[in-house]
């Protein structure tokens, strides 16, 4: 890239001006507050966007009064003639020469968006152009006053290790979700670990074999059954033959149970009916011995009175006064015994009458007694009656049941036997091959059940193993994947260490070459690397850094690490120092001359002083004066 | 993080970091014996593409999963 020339207009103490520049040194030449900073910090900000100084407001860079300044650059890059102009507002323009005529052409014009493109296409950073390119008042100042953490933040930048490293967190990241997806598939596949497996088909062999067997066995059974192959039917009804025969004991002897003391039913009932006969001719018992006791009451009561008065009487006729104790008066003697005579006559047949009606009331209570064990009786034979009837009904239907079962039993039943030849035992007995093809369809149905129970199994166990190859595979993608994270990031790390070496081993043998030219041979080995970017050199077998130096060496040694670092990073072409041989002593700054003028033989170089003797120094210098004010070139 | 914002990379300069990156790479697998008995010229590849992806597009456009689906999938052929 060559810088043709810098347009500005109310750009820092400039109005409107345009200032030429042309191959080799350039000198921008004038006293102090004539706009030679300007310039410098124009260039810089027409290409970054961003001011030279640090801390410095885009708006501050604009003229004072005006809204809003531009810079702007018109520049030859490979075949190409650009203008690119940057406004203190952020605006950004590049323009490209048309082949033909004078007209440019706009390429973009954006604000923020538009560095990006313009990054890309001139192939430079804000931090090469800070670091190898530019030069401004005071730097190298504050360069040494940086901490090497700082300095190490410069260097990321400058190489793009910075971005490396934000690439670098990426791959760290997706290791960890790789780590964490690979223990959730190792988890998966412990929690399906399968250990009996074998065992299962080993069994499912064993009882396939059992099954066959016993299949055959059975088969061989049903071949050898009866003529009408109903042997099982047989069993079952003689089975409910046996049931029904001792239902039908059991309700006899309930039966017989029942009629203790009757023949029969018959008479039973007989029975039955002379007790309702008794009963009923024996309707007025209870009336009858309810008279006979009120007779009887009223007759005892009479008998009491009688043998009262009798007594009284006696008393009476033994009585020694002759007269009545009660009244006093004469008894007579005659009269009364006739009159007791008469009442003990009257008591004796009271007495037989109780006696009489006593009798009969006794007779009529044991009547009513009597009754009433016939009537419970009664009750009790009706119960045994209906008893009886239900007993005799159950015993029909067991009966018919009964002759129905013999009747289908006796039908099935095979002939009987030849008398000569041999028999097989099922031939024998079929019944007992009916049992034995029971038992043996039971066990085939348990072994078929456990078949197909361990068939199940199986099915699960082959779809474990299923997903367990599967999970393999996971596991295998997932190992793949977290080596491959691993490898990218082990693969940065080196890349960085690589970047370091390759870019700064040719930047510290750069140094070492101007050092051999500025006929600086006392530093030897320089080293950009161990102190971040800060040169530590060894001077005449002493390890020193660039703190350590004077401060004409300082400079010196500075401005050629830029061009070592500015060539290693690939060099722009162009080189813009704000007055380097500030504070040089006269053999230093002309060494500092010899430096620029050596470095203006392969590239442009752009330099401020307001020093007559660096004016000297570079007489073939293209000049550029700049005035307090009003500048002018 | 770098105190400093994010500028895309000269491409020349891009080209070169891959070419290195690459070869880094490559030197690793040929070196590790961790990493010879599981990964190959594909997994090389795909993690090359993957940095020149993240290169070209910037980690804030990269998510994490779009980068561990590039990987992964690459992983499962």
């Amino acid at each position: 890239m060559r810088l043709e020339r810098i347009i500005l207009k109310s750009f820092g103490c400039f109005d409107r001006r345009d200032f030429d520049l042309s191959d080799g040194v350039n000198l921008i030449f004038g006293p102090n507050f004539s706009g030679k900073s300007t310039l410098v910090n124009a260039i810089f900000f027409t290409l970054t966007g961003k001011p030279i100084v640090p801390k410095v407001g885009l708006p501050a860079m604009a003229q004072s009064g005006a809204a809003s300044g531009t810079a702007g650059l018109i520049f030859h890059n490979g075949e190409q003639n650009y203008q690119l102009f940057r406004s203190t507002q952020g605006e950004v323009q590049l323009r490209l020469k048309e082949e033909q005529g004078d007209k440019w052409r706009v390429l973009f014009t954006g604000k923020r968006s538009a560095d990006e493109d313009l990054r890309k296409k001139f192939h430079f950073s804000y931090h090469q152009l800070a670091a190898a390119t530019f030069l401004r008042e005071g730097e190298i100042f504050e360069f040494l006053a940086r901490q090497p953490a700082d300095r190490r933040d410069v260097l990321h930048a400058l190489l793009g290790i910075d971005r490396l490293m934000d690439v670098r967190q990426r791959f760290i990241d997706g290791r960890r979700i790789a780590k964490r997806e690979e223990k959730r598939i190792q988890d998966h596949q412990r929690s399906m670990r399968v250990t009996t497996v074998k065992n299962h088909r080993e069994e499912i062999e064993r009882v396939e074999a059992e099954l066959k067997h016993l299949e055959s066995q059975y088969e061989s059974l049903s071949d050898s059954g009866t003529e009408t192959g109903d042997t099982a039917l047989i069993a079952e009804l003689r089975q409910a033959h046996e049931r029904f025969q001792k239902e039908i004991d059991g309700l006899i002897q309930e039966r017989a149970s029942t009629l203790r003391g009757f023949t029969d039913v018959n008479h039973l009932r007989t029975s039955i009916k002379e007790i309702e006969a008794a009963t009923a001719s024996a309707g007025g018992l209870d009336k009858q011995r309810d008279k006979l006791i009120q007779g009887v009451g009223s007759l005892n009561s009479q008998v009491q009175t009688l043998t009262a008065e009798c007594e009284t009487l006696r008393q009476l006729i033994d009585s020694d006064h002759g007269h009545c104790p009660t009244c006093h008066q004469p008894v007579q003697q005659k009269v009364i015994a006739g009159i007791l005579k008469e009442k003990e006559s009257a008591r004796a047949t009271s007495q037989k009458e109780l006696d009489a009606q006593q009798k009969a009331l006794d007779e009529q209570t044991a009547n009513i007694n009597a009754l009433r064990g016939l009537r419970q009786r009664h009750q009790l034979m009706q119960g045994k009656v209906e008893q009886l009837e239900q007993i005799e009904k159950r015993l029909t239907k067991l009966q018919r049941e009964f002759d129905g079962v013999a009747s289908r039993l006796g039908a099935l039943q095979p002939p009987p036997a030849p008398q000569t030849g041999v028999r097989s035992d099922a031939a024998a007995d079929p019944v007992q091959v009916a049992e034995q093809r029971r038992q043996l369809k039971y066990r085939i149905d348990s072994l078929r059940r456990r078949l197909v129970g361990l068939n199940k199994e199986e099915a699960v166990l082959a779809h474990k193993l299923q997903e367990l190859q599967r999970t393999q595979g996971q596991a295998d993608q997932i190992l793949r994947t977290r080596l491959s994270f691993e490898l990218a990031c082990e693969g940065i790390d080196k890349t960085i260490a690589s970047l370091q070496h390759t870019i700064l081993q040719p930047a510290e043998k750069e140094i070492q070459r101007w050092l051999e030219r500025m006929d600086l041979t006392r530093f030897s080995q320089i080293d950009l690397k161990s102190q971040h970017l800060l040169p530590s050199l060894n001077v005449e077998g002493v390890e020193r850094n660039l703190l350590l130096l004077s401060g004409s060496e300082k400079m010196m040694l500075y401005l050629c690490f830029k061009a070592a670092l500015s060539e290693a990073l690939g060099a722009l072409g162009f080189f813009v120092f704000d007055d380097p041989t500030l504070h040089l002593d006269p053999d230093r700054r002309g060494a500092m001359i010899d430096f620029i003028q050596q470095l203006a033989e392969e590239h442009q170089v752009i330099v401020t002083s307001n020093d007559p003797e660096v004016r000297a120094g570079l007489p073939d210098a293209h000049l550029i004066e700049t005035v307090p004010e009003n500048g002018s070139s | 993080m770098s105190r400093y914002t994010f500028e895309p990379m000269p491409s020349t300069l891009e080209n070169e970091l891959i070419e290195i990156y690459e070869r880094e790479v490559e030197k690793l697998i040929e070196s590790e014996s961790r990493y010879q008995s599981d990964l190959g010229a594909a997994e090389v590849s795909t993690v090359v593409q993957a940095f020149r992806f993240m290169l070209e597009n910037g980690p804030d456009k990269v998510t994490v999963q779009m980068l561990y689906d590039m990987i992964n999938d690459s992983s499962g052929d």
